[in-house]
């Protein structure tokens, strides 16, 4: 798969917002041997997602979607710490 | 040339901890391909990361690896601080801060096959210019 290619699935995978659909459409897109380089690329998507979400609540949502215990560890913390930072730059415009 | 930076890189991390013994003594290098910091300051009760991007006084950009035929380097560190070396300049940043940088840079991972490497992996090209408005 061209690097072009795996990083369109990801973005696509990320805009489902909700972080059980996005791994299950990963899964359906995917060879089973890239799912552990997806699961780590995902994260830095994630959050611009997130932060183009109509409203507090949808955000509050995607976010608590994300298991406290997840694969890659810290999945939750990381995607919530780039939400943190692209919504304060976005407040700083 | 790759064994050259090799080499270089570790003499790197050497010099930087020549650097640091006279105020710390009890610091030490830590070895081994799986390490997730290469040197560590008991005193301060830090780890940190050393990072040769000699390339990156030609290309403007620093590689920040996160995939390397396993999680690896960013996805994987232990250390509380990465100091970055050009050769021309040394630039001190957190992990937390190159995550944020690449969120907020919005940038797209791409692959690359580095010389000497037996898989490819994906990583960050940061602008070395961002790099400096977040570092200490």
């Amino acid at each position: 798969m061209r690097p072009s290619e795996f990083r369109q699935v990801i973005k696509n995978a990320a805009g489902k917002a909700d972080y059980p659909s996005c791994i299950a459409y990963l899964e359906e897109k995917l060879p089973a041997e890239m799912m552990e380089l997806a699961r780590h690329t995902l994260p830095y998507y994630l959050p611009r997602v997130i932060v183009d979400l109509p409203d507090k609540a949808a955000r509050r949502k995607a976010i608590d979607s994300i298991p406290d215990v997840s694969y890659p560890e810290h999945t939750k913390d990381f995607v919530k710490l780039g939400v943190q930072k692209l919504w304060k730059a976005n407040v700083q415009r | 040339m790759f064994k050259d930076d090799l080499h270089r890189g570790q003499m790197v991390e050497q010099e930087f901890l020549d650097r640091l013994l006279p105020a710390f003594h009890d610091a030490y290098r830590i070895f081994g391909k799986d390490s997730r910091a290469d040197i560590v300051v008991p005193e301060l009760g830090i780890l940190i990361e050393v990072k040769y991007d000699p390339a990156s006084a030609d290309t403007g950009n620093i590689v920040i690896e996160y995939y390397h035929n396993k999680p690896s380097a960013l996805t994987v560190t232990a250390a509380d601080y990465w100091l970055i070396s050009t050769g021309d300049e040394e630039l001190w940043v957190t992990p937390k801060g190159l995550y944020e940088l690449i969120i907020e840079l919005g940038l797209d991972p791409v692959r690359i096959h580095g010389p000497g490497d037996s898989h490819a992996k994906w990583v960050f090209l940061i602008p070395i210019s961002h790099i400096r408005r977040v570092s200490a």
